[in-house]
């Protein structure tokens, strides 16, 4: 055991700070989707823990770690490319044929492909098993009918990880397939759907007859819900370093609220800082420890699972206690009121958190179940 | 960065569990924590195992400390090795072989101290301490007292003359808590005014790490409790377990136990590096940290476990309420978390706060 940066690892944070201190304020304003990735790349910050034969630098997790959680502090964009990179990349290093893996691997990696993920359905959301999109057989690969719902990014996606029924009459866990959409294909179509706070990052997307090609179906025909479990793993794997650092960000944000508001002193919003720095450590250190149980034994520990529920706890009571703190000006909205409307939309949006990738009970269930060894619950 | 358990830090973990036990199995620790009595041949036992050698780091006795809460194991080991052996190492005096205790706190009740006088080249305590814990078994005390420049720290025999341990009942008959009455008693100064306060907060800080790791095992051992019960007992045809209100529960309690564990490892760790691989203010700060997230962890297990086993865990044939005064000792004992909540908003707001920020 040992908490410091090995010489390496410290010799890397430095690097990496400095870059970023560099190129983040140039990309502040966006850009094309997949521009970010591009700069990341053409630096060597992709692909930190592929394998070096897939165009990856071949490291252990814990630089991973190191990344997620200095792109974060520095207020890095947000990675449009975040599903490609985190999910659907190191399932097809897992489950891709050699020739997906050459054709899809490189483009992930530099930013030409931007992926999204399309399994969430009207009727299939904590329960993804009852996905319904339909793919029939044609003579050289699957025409697709269907609709996803909440698909983050897919408005800039050039591809989607698309779980679709491949066996007709099938129920639950079988006959479903995992699919490699491209995005322009004729019949694709989407729709932008506006989030409470305003913002349309999440996208509905119709599928209207879209033939996909035989050699974009991502492992075996009918092994669907196997492929997309792996996906869901790498999304729970280290992405809870990178939203733990994200609420690092706020906390200090939140710090200078209650400066600036002269609450300093007032000791009932000392005491629930103080509270929220101590989940807010608790997170940090657990993300390490999950860190290194990977870099040991290859999978993430049973004290992974805890990361994203409580990150969203964390993440509501902070958005709370803030816009809690701006007393009767929290009614203002905009360029008008406290840090721009910062507050108003974290509260608004962090409503969000324990719902996207798993649901708070959908968690708590997977922890009682599976670590717990409770029986099922559903 | 590597925060992991090594090999060998499982090993002495599960080494340790295994003892536990098979020593104090639940009826045994019920049968002494009924009598008040601290296991006779527990000492010399942990002893041989090695639970006493100066040369285990902190992480390790951390260990220990845990596995130590989830048997709650009737010895007084963490007075001796938590609060008495770092004031002895900072004297310099070898470690004696039996059990001890540290006295610093004034008697709660009449809010009397004691003092410390020299007469013809021996010193002589009088006055009070309170809330001694595992006092009854201790060979030797290491006393606080008052002297004319200042606090020091003195060693005081079990037999010394004036004094009297009188046991007083407690919350959690097994830590137990004992009040000390000293009259012109003669003891021998360990640590003079010069260090006494650095080495009397050193001594509790390293204590109450240990003390946090316990606090997980506390957490950890109801759970357990919880657990099992949760899969054996059957209501409206199915394991309570299969409830959600019951499984949620327990789910949350695992969280927090993993998060206070991961604080009490990390406290254990800097506590253990010492001011060269980390800054005071750091370790003051993992410290609280730890503190604050592993009571709230125990004290939390425990509820829940009383909840999960209905009845049953609202009984005194049930062992649980064991672990739960252990809990509340550990919520309440030393500095309060209000006080500890405070020490951060401190740092954070004022002086010189550790960054969030790793060090690059
Ligand atoms: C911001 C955001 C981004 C998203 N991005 C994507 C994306 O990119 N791709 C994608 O595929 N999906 C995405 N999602 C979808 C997300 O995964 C689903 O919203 C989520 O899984 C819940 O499904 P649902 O919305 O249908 O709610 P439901 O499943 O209908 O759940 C409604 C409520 O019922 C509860 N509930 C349901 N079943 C049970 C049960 N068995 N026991 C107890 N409680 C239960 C839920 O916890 C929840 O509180 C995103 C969602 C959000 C909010």
């Amino acid at each position: 055991m040992h908490l410091r940066d090995t010489p390496q690892e410290a010799a890397f944070r430095r690097d990496l700070r400095a870059w970023l201190a560099e190129q983040v304020p140039r990309h502040r304003d966006g850009g094309a989707p997949g521009d970010w990735t591009k700069a990341l790349h053409a630096a060597g910050y992709t692909g930190l823990t592929w394998p070096a034969a897939y165009g990856g630098r071949g490291l252990p997790p814990t630089y991973q770690g190191i990344y997620a959680e200095e792109s974060a502090l520095a207020e890095a964009p947000d990675h449009s490319n975040v599903i490609g990179l985190g999910m659907v990349g190191p399932t097809i290093v897992s489950h891709g044929s050699p020739e997906q893996q050459q054709r899809f691997l490189e483009p992930i990696l530099s930013g030409a492909y931007v992926f999204c993920q399309g399994f969430s359905e009207p009727d299939a959301g904590s329960d993804l098993a009852a996905v319904r999109t339909r793919a029939t057989a044609t003579a050289d690969g699957w025409r697709v009918t269907g609709e996803k719902v909440w698909s983050s990014y897919a408005h800039q996606a050039d591809w989607c990880l698309l779980l679709a029924r491949t066996q007709p009459d099938s129920t639950a866990h079988t006959g479903l397939t995992c699919l490699l959409v491209d995005m322009r294909s004729p019949g694709v179509q989407v729709l932008p759907l506006r989030q409470s706070t305003g913002d349309a990052d999440f996208n509905q997307i119709v599928l209207d007859d879209v033939l996909v090609p035989r050699d974009c179906v991502l492992g075996p025909v009918g092994e669907g819900w196997r492929i997309a479990m792996t996906t869901l793993a790498h999304e729970r794997g280290t992405f809870g370093i990178t939203l733990t650092a994200r609420l690092t960000v706020e906390f200090d944000r939140l710090l200078r609220t209650v400066r600036d508001l002269g609450l300093a002193d007032d000791p009932t919003v000392r005491a629930e800082l103080a509270e929220l720095h101590v989940q807010l450590q608790a997170l940090r250190w657990t993300g390490h420890r999950t860190m290194a149980t990977l870099a040991r034994t290859g999978k993430p520990g049973p004290e992974s699972s805890v990361l994203k529920l409580h990150w969203s706890v964390t993440n509501q009571r902070l958005a709370a206690f803030a816009l809690r703190l701006l007393g009767p000006a929290a009614v203002l909205d905009g360029p008008d009121s406290h840090a721009a409307g910062h507050w108003q939309h974290l509260r608004l949006r962090s409503r969000a958190n324990s719902i996207e990738g798993g649901t708070s009970e959908i968690l708590r269930g997977i922890i009682a179940e599976r670590v717990l060894g409770l029986p099922r619950t559903r | 960065m590597d925060f992991a358990l090594t090999d060998d830090q499982r090993d002495l973990a599960s080494a340790a569990a295994r003892l536990l036990a098979d020593r104090y199995p639940v009826d045994r620790v019920a049968a002494l924590a009924e009598s008040g009595d601290a296991d006779p041949d527990g000492w010399p036992y942990l002893r041989r195992q090695g639970w006493c050698d100066p040369e285990l780091p902190v992480v390790e006795k951390g260990l220990l400390a845990q596995e130590a809460g989830y048997a709650l194991a009737a010895v007084g080991w963490w007075s001796t090795v938590g609060l008495a052996h770092p004031v002895l190492v900072a004297a310099g005096r070898d470690l004696p072989t039996g059990p001890l205790t540290l006295a610093w706190q004034d008697d709660p009740d009449t809010g009397q101290g004691t003092r410390a006088e020299q007469r013809a080249g021996t010193w002589r305590l009088t006055g009070r301490r309170g809330l001694v814990t595992e006092a009854a078994g201790a060979t030797a005390l290491v006393v606080a007292a008052d002297t004319d420049t200042g606090p020091a720290l003195f060693l005081v025999g079990a037999a010394a003359d004036g004094l009297t341990v009188a046991p007083q009942p407690a919350l959690d008959r097994l830590r137990g808590a004992a009040l000390l009455r000293l009259v012109d008693t003669p003891a021998e100064m360990l640590v003079g005014p010069e260090a006494a306060e650095r080495v009397l907060t050193d001594a509790r800080r390293h204590a109450g790490t240990l003390l946090a790791c316990e606090a997980v095992g506390v957490a950890r051992r109801a759970l357990d409790l919880a657990r099992r019960h949760a899969l054996d007992r059957v209501q409206f045809g199915r394991p309570i377990g299969a409830y959600q209100a019951v499984a949620h529960r327990l789910a949350d309690g695992y969280v927090a136990l993993e998060l206070a564990t991961s604080l009490a490892l990390r406290a254990c760790w800097l506590v253990g590096a010492g001011p060269d691989d980390a800054a005071p203010d750091e370790i003051a700060q993992a410290y609280a940290e730890a503190v604050v997230a592993a009571r709230q962890a125990a004290v939390r297990a425990c509820e829940d476990a009383i909840q999960v086993t209905g009845g049953l865990g609202a009984t005194w044939e049930y062992p649980l309420h064991w672990w739960y005064r252990r809990a509340l000792w550990l919520d309440s004992f030393d500095t309060p978390t209000a006080d500890h909540l405070a020490t951060l908003a401190g740092h954070l707001l004022h002086g010189r706060a550790q960054p969030a920020r790793p060090a690059a």
